[in-house]
């Protein structure tokens, strides 16, 4: 079955081959260096701390 | 109550709500057995860090804090933070090495292959140009990825440098505290 596959062929599919697999590897790394999606915002978390907790220790000021 | 050299009494310095004081809120609430979410630490850790106002809140708030045991918890919550960059970075250099390398090695494979292949005449004119051409832009892309790859490894670096001086920072702000 293999032995019809000639010389050309399978440079061709080769050189594909390998140039698929550097483009993909290249597409991975792009993946693993994309920026973090989460968002930077922490104003509601910010405001809804649990301020009361240090209330002996440090003055923090109420209201935002 | 500390007093001043005119013998009267300074209020305590009121700080502000921001990521830095939300975040000892919440040392606070976790020494006191509170359940925190980790995500929301995680995320104001992020907010802390990535600002130098913040740290120097952070380092500011915790000197003035009467318990020590606050910052022992941030500086705590701030080298788990370190662990996790470590280990993104790590996973990177993993990355890198084994799927950048490769991927640039295997681009210049196929660049041999298909000038090796259109020299004794195997494969001829346009077929062999294009492969050619592939094989080099596919080269360049790998290049770009690595080249991306090695940007955010080294961003990453920067910020666990960052996280670890601080970490060291809010120890010697307990240390040198004037309320202890």
């Amino acid at each position: 079955m293999l032995e019809g596959i000639g010389l050309d062929t399978t440079m061709l599919w080769a050189a594909i081959g390998f140039s698929a697999l550097g483009l993909g590897a290249g597409a991975y790394m792009f993946y693993r260096a994309r920026p973090a999606t989460e968002s930077a915002d922490v104003s509601d978390i910010v405001k809804s701390a649990p301020y009361h907790r240090v209330h002996n220790d440090l003055k923090i000021k109420s209201g935002s | 109550m500390a007093r001043n050299k005119n013998n009267e009494v300074e209020e305590p310095l009121e700080l502000s709500r921001r990521p830095a004081t939300a975040l000892i809120a919440f040392a606070s609430s976790m020494a006191m057995d509170d359940d925190v979410d980790e995500e929301v630490l995680r995320r104001l850790i992020r907010a802390v860090l990535s600002r130098k106002a913040e740290q120097a809140a952070l380092i500011t708030g915790l000197g003035l804090a009467n318990n020590p045991h606050t910052a022992l918890i941030v500086s705590h919550l701030l080298s788990a933070h370190v662990a996790e960059l470590r280990q993104q970075e790590s996973g990177l250099l993993d990355a890198d090495q084994v799927t950048g390398v490769w991927g640039q090695r295997l681009t210049v494979g196929a660049m041999l292959a298909a000038m090796g292949a259109a020299i004794p005449g195997t494969l001829s004119g346009g077929v062999a140009i294009s492969l050619v051409l592939l094989a080099m832009s596919a080269g360049a892309f790998a290049a770009a990825g690595r080249l991306r790859g090695r940007a955010k490894r080294n961003q990453i670096a920067r910020n666990r440098e960052e996280a670890e001086a601080l970490s060291r920072h809010l120890l010697e702000a307990i240390k040198t505290a004037p309320s202890l």
